[in-house]
């Protein structure tokens, strides 16, 4: 092997000085550059793992294709490449993930949390100046406001609701220069000054106006001859020596935790229930403490950051009564949907196979047709259509079970229906690969091993008991296996057949009937109304990871098992 | 069983007892099988074409359920199955190749790490791609910071996602298909001062062409039905593939799109089907064999 395989030295020569070389080099030198270029960018936004991936995929080409002594390599560089970072590096992060408060409310790194925190602004109101206020008005009936006070300069403006955008709209005309508060003026622009008596008969007009002084500044009407100075300011201030935050809003320093900030004064048990409950709050504080100041009504993406938080989400999965429940609900009923669907599917193809199994039966070729389609439907499309045949008012199954008198079924609607249909479905979309391969494991079966069964004297149940299923079973093992691990994650129809549902209430997760594992990962992980818990969800598919693993191994063992004792 | 003894010819009491039984399973099994593509038919080419109107032989046909698949103005569905269709050509064609690739090293040269490449390729079958959809998240997202053109929401990555999923297990059935090719072939063609290249592309890739075609096609239509990978990476209606935009079609009224719906699948199954019939052989060998040798 080893002979042909080593290049004589004509080509090697050649592969040094041809073009083929030169070509090669220079390709490769431009897919460098990319390389370098992208490598800075994500150094840059901080994606070290992408980076990693990066700087292997480039180190690997180089070999790969500069190398005179990497032959394997040309041919196997792309695939391996794809599959780094395709396949092992998926498994990886989500392994990782699982490990993390990754999360709606937490999708930020810590630097960037922080930063978009200290650009929270807010309008500090009850500290502000008190100013003398003069209401005028002009012919179109609009008012206009005039303010000042000892440190505020004189300004005229129009005013704007309270709940208004800022708009900054002074009154053109009036010259704050020459204003003197013992005299102002009674006319500008137009705007006349009213009375004492005209302010009380404009007073419903001025409630809840505001008059912007500037972009950072306003004046909120307070009074009929008054007005409080309110100046914006930033909200949070980071103290990067004490990793602590200060809240200008409600005076409370924040000390920085699992994730987000946690503010003085809440005990640290109560703090977290909060959290839990109420995602989008950035800085968290106890319900008693937060009755009478409203939570920040801040964007729950500006939030907190993500963390390593070790085995929260696991524990979470086993111990939180609201996310076990449902948690345990859907693997038993995964697991049993998993081997119902191989029994049935198998069943059903098996019986089938041995049905056709006669050389001599007529039409047998245009059963087998038959019996393919559903295989080659794809899959998407028969669901959907499924949907609409076991639709409840309108599907075909009920209107024909209507038009036989026989009492129609809520198919879809409740949850044992909706777990037979689902095993219904999955018996008309699997049973044709069972007959493929069943008809195929049945034909290797040799016919002398039967006959001598049955001239022993036993019956065709025995001779199918003791002979043909035992052998059937060797062969077909690791496909029932595998089997089992496809439907285990059969997402596809689950989604589109029943969408998980009929969904439970009462849970902190999102949660159907017919949820298997996947379809109920997938929920949390989307955020089906509740945020998406990426934490979580990888958790959960790490221990679909887990049972695959247990499966295959087991798969491996068994076919082993059944080989030593079916060979001898 | 034992009635394979007995002589061809016989009564019809007889001829039940020994085969009609057979015929009545048979037949019930191709009603079970048939069942929803016999209403897929009719209720495609119904005029009236809502899920509670359907009915097996349709009063008024019609050709405007098809016609409306690929009106804009009435749905994007036109537009879904082109985008689906073009991401699993080109993720097949592409995936087949590198396979191919792979495939080839593994099968014609010896090289440290052989075996343990091999098995690896095995054991990360166990875990479908799929799952990681979190993973891909967020790698879509962060490499359309730097490079927009295969970021979040765009086939390009999606398609890199399918490659990259699916060339492992497809290399490995395809080594085992090469193995059956005679390595004399390549000796001659090496004497005649043809390269490694040239023997890939000009020897080894057409005596493959029927395992080819299998990887070809089994690539495509699981790409083409994908899901879960699709809905997290692709975001507008622009952007989707059949499958999901199919979903958010139906969202808005199951009831009122029926006849659209079996349209669409009667016009999605029928080149499938077709060629699954018609190459039969060939796909069920690809599926049960699995790595040994045709």
């Amino acid at each position: 092997m080893t002979e042909t395989t080593r290049d004589r030295p004509s080509t090697r020569f050649a592969r040094y000085t041809g073009r083929a070389f030169w070509l090669r080099t220079a390709i490769v030198g431009i897919v460098d550059a990319f390389l370098v270029l992208g490598a800075v960018q994500f150094a840059q936004n901080r994606s070290w793992a992408v980076l990693a991936m990066l700087v292997l995929a480039g180190l690997l080409i180089n070999w790969a294709y500069l190398s005179p002594r990497a032959q394997a390599s040309r041919w196997l560089t792309p695939g391996l490449v794809l599959m780094m970072i395709f396949v092992v590096y998926p498994v990886l992060y989500t392994t990782y993930v699982s490990f993390t408060n990754f999360q709606t409310g937490n999708l930020l790194s810590r630097e960037q949390a922080i930063e978009r925190l200290e650009n929270v602004e807010v309008k500090t109101g009850e500290s502000g100046e008190l100013l003398d206020m003069l209401v005028y008005r002009d012919g179109a009936d609009q008012l206009a406001l005039l303010v000042a006070g000892a440190d505020t300069p004189p300004f005229m403006g129009l005013v704007r609701p309270a709940d208004g955008d800022v708009a900054v709209a002074p009154v053109a005309g009036f010259d704050a220069a020459t204003f003197d508060p013992a005299n102002p003026p009674e006319s500008v622009d137009g705007f006349e000054l009213l009375s004492g008596l005209a302010v009380t008969g404009e007073a419903g007009r001025l409630e809840d106006v505001v008059l912007d002084l500037s972009d950072a500044s306003s004046a909120e009407v307070e009074t009929l001859s008054s007005a409080r100075l309110i100046v914006a300011g930033l909200r949070f201030t980071y103290d990067s020596d004490a990793d602590t935050i200060f809240d200008a809003q409600t005076g409370r320093t924040c000390n920085a935790g699992e994730g987000t900030f946690f503010c003085d004064g809440v005990p640290e048990d109560e703090v977290q229930r909060v959290a839990r409950l109420a995602s989008d709050t950035t800085i968290v504080c106890a319900a008693s403490v937060c009755d009478d100041v409203p939570l920040f009504a801040l964007d729950q993406t500006l939030a907190g950051w993500r963390e390593v938080v070790g085995v929260d989400n696991y524990v979470d999965l086993f111990t939180n009564e609201r996310i076990r429940g449902p948690f345990g609900r859907v693997l038993l009923w995964n697991v049993v949907f998993g081997f119902g669907s191989v029994l049935l599917t198998f069943g059903l193809g098996l019986g089938l196979a041995l049905t056709l199994k006669n050389d001599d039966m007529k039409f047998r070729s245009v059963y087998r047709s038959i019996y393919i389609i559903p295989y080659a439907v794809p899959g998407f499309l028969s669901i959907l259509v499924w949907r609409g045949l076991l639709n409840n008012e309108f599907g075909q199954i009920n209107r024909m079970f209507d038009g036989l008198g026989i009492p129609t079924i809520d198919w879809l609607g409740s949850g044992t229906t909706a777990m037979i249909s689902v095993f219904l479905v999955n018996t008309w979309l699997g049973f044709p690969y069972m007959f493929l391969i069943a008809s195929g494991a049945l034909t290797s079966i040799p016919e002398e091993l039967i006959e001598a069964a049955r001239v022993d004297g036993a019956g065709p149940w025995k001779v199918f008991r003791m002979v043909t299923l035992p052998l059937l079973l060797v062969s077909t093992a690791p496909l029932l296996i595998g089997s089992f691990a496809f439907n285990f994650n059969n997402f596809l129809l689950i989604f589109l057949l029943t969408n998980g549902g009929p969904p439970l209430a009462g849970y902190d997760v999102p949660v159907g009937s017919t949820d298997i594992l996947i379809s109920f990962t997938f929920d949390i992980a989307a955020g089906a109304g509740r945020g998406s818990q990426f934490g979580l969800a990888s958790a959960i598919i790490v221990l679909i990871f887990v049972v695959l693993a247990t499966t295959s191994a087991m798969s491996f063992g068994l076919t082993k098992k059944l080989e030593e004792i079916y060979d001898q | 069983m034992t009635s394979e003894l007995r002589p061809a010819r016989r009564p019809l009491k007889v001829w039940f007892r020994r085969s009609g039984g057979r015929h009545l399973v048979a037949i019930l099994a191709a009603i079970f099988a048939l069942y929803p593509i016999v209403w897929i038919v009719s209720s495609a080419f119904n005029a009236s074409d809502s899920l509670a109107s359907a009915r097996i032989i349709p009063r008024d046909t019609t050709l405007s359920n098809f016609t409306d698949i690929f009106d804009s103005e009435v749905t994007s569905v036109g537009r879904w199955l082109w985008n689906s269709f073009s991401i699993a050509i080109i993720a097949a064609f592409v995936n087949t190749f590198i396979a191919a690739m792979a495939a080839n090293a593994f099968s014609r040269l010896e090289f440290w790490g052989r075996r343990v490449l091999l098995t690896s390729l095995l054991v990360m079958q166990i875990f479908p791609q799929f799952l990681g959809f979190i993973a891909f998240f967020v790698l879509s997202q962060q490499l359309g910071e730097v490079v927009g053109a295969i970021g979040f929401n765009t086939h390009a990555f999606l398609i890199l996602v399918y490659i990259g999923g699916a060339a492992g297990f497809n290399a490995f059935l395809l080594k085992g298909f090469l193995d059956s090719i005679p390595k004399s072939l390549d000796e001659a063609a090496r004497i005649d001062g043809a390269g490694p290249a040239t023997i890939f592309l000009r020897i080894i890739l057409p005596l493959a062409r029927p395992m080819l075609a299998v990887i070809f096609m089994i690539s495509f239509i699981a790409t083409f039905s994908e899901y879960i990978l699709a809905s997290f990476l692709l975001n507008g209606d622009d952007q989707l593939t059949l499958p999901i935009g199919l979903q958010v079609f139906l969202a808005e009224g199951y009831n009122a799109k029926w006849g659209v719906l079996s349209a669409i699948a009667l016009l999605g199954a029928t080149p499938i089907v077709t060629v699954f019939i018609a190459a039969q052989k060939h796909i069920i060998g690809g599926l049960t064999s699995g790595g040994t040798k045709g």
